[in-house]
């Protein structure tokens, strides 16, 4: 099934420029995987160590994936996903 | 709005403050319509670092956008240092599409600039306050 995702502005580059992409699959690992076969060097963006990365907050539709598993957050046919980079500094 | 940064930023004193901007763009011309105060969740050393609480970020984002503006950028305090950005500052910049605005409290009054930041680069950007 394809899973609508959002990128922040940072990510597109990634992804020849969209804003939105489509990815398969049944949990968030799932979508990154098949985000990153597509547009090779957005996981590592993503991910680090096999979490998600610090500075990074994935929203499934509108709750926070952290709170629904993380990676392991299971995701269905219209459901949204939007990817927006912590703020962040010193 | 130069005021309302600059007392939340007193106000979180001895700890950065932080929020975002949200705004209209009109071609090359930015302008900041509503000032997003908000909470400084860094879970270390808040005196020298800040991380916008991320859900306050997501209903930020979310309400401006129902009320048919954008995030423009952010603002945050430096409590003794210069108001440039700090290494950290430009490694941790996601949005290159932002306004980054910093509020040093270091000298006898605040002091406000904004810059432009992308790929660990800055230039400082003009700010006109009404």
């Amino acid at each position: 099934m394809a899973i609508e995702i959002h990128l922040p502005t940072v990510l597109r580059q990634y992804a020849a420029g969209s804003a939105v992409v489509e990815a398969d699959g049944e949990t968030l690992r799932d979508l990154i995987s098949d985000l990153e076969s597509r547009f090779p060097g957005i996981g590592g963006q993503l991910m680090i160590d096999d979490d998600l990365h610090r500075f990074v907050n994935v929203y499934l539709n509108d709750e926070d994936v952290r709170y629904l598993g993380k990676l392991d957050a299971k995701v269905s046919d219209e459901d949204v996903i939007s990817i927006l980079p912590a703020v962040a500094g010193g | 709005m130069f005021e309302e940064i600059c007392a939340h930023a007193r106000a979180c004193e001895p700890e950065e403050s932080c929020g975002l901007i949200a705004g209209l763009v009109d071609g090359d011309v930015v302008r900041a319509e509503r000032v997003i105060c908000m909470t400084n969740a860094e879970p270390g050393d808040r005196s020298v670092r800040y991380l916008l609480d991320a859900g306050e970020q997501f209903k930020a984002m979310r309400s401006a956008e129902a009320d048919g503006l954008e995030i423009i950028g952010a603002f945050h305090s430096h409590v003794r240092s210069p108001a440039r950005p700090s290494e950290t500052d430009l490694a941790l910049a996601a949005y290159p599409e932002w306004a980054w605005l910093i509020v040093s409290l270091g000298g006898s009054e605040p002091e406000l600039k904004a810059y432009s930041i992308e790929d660990g680069t800055y230039e400082e950007i003009p700010v006109h306050w009404p």
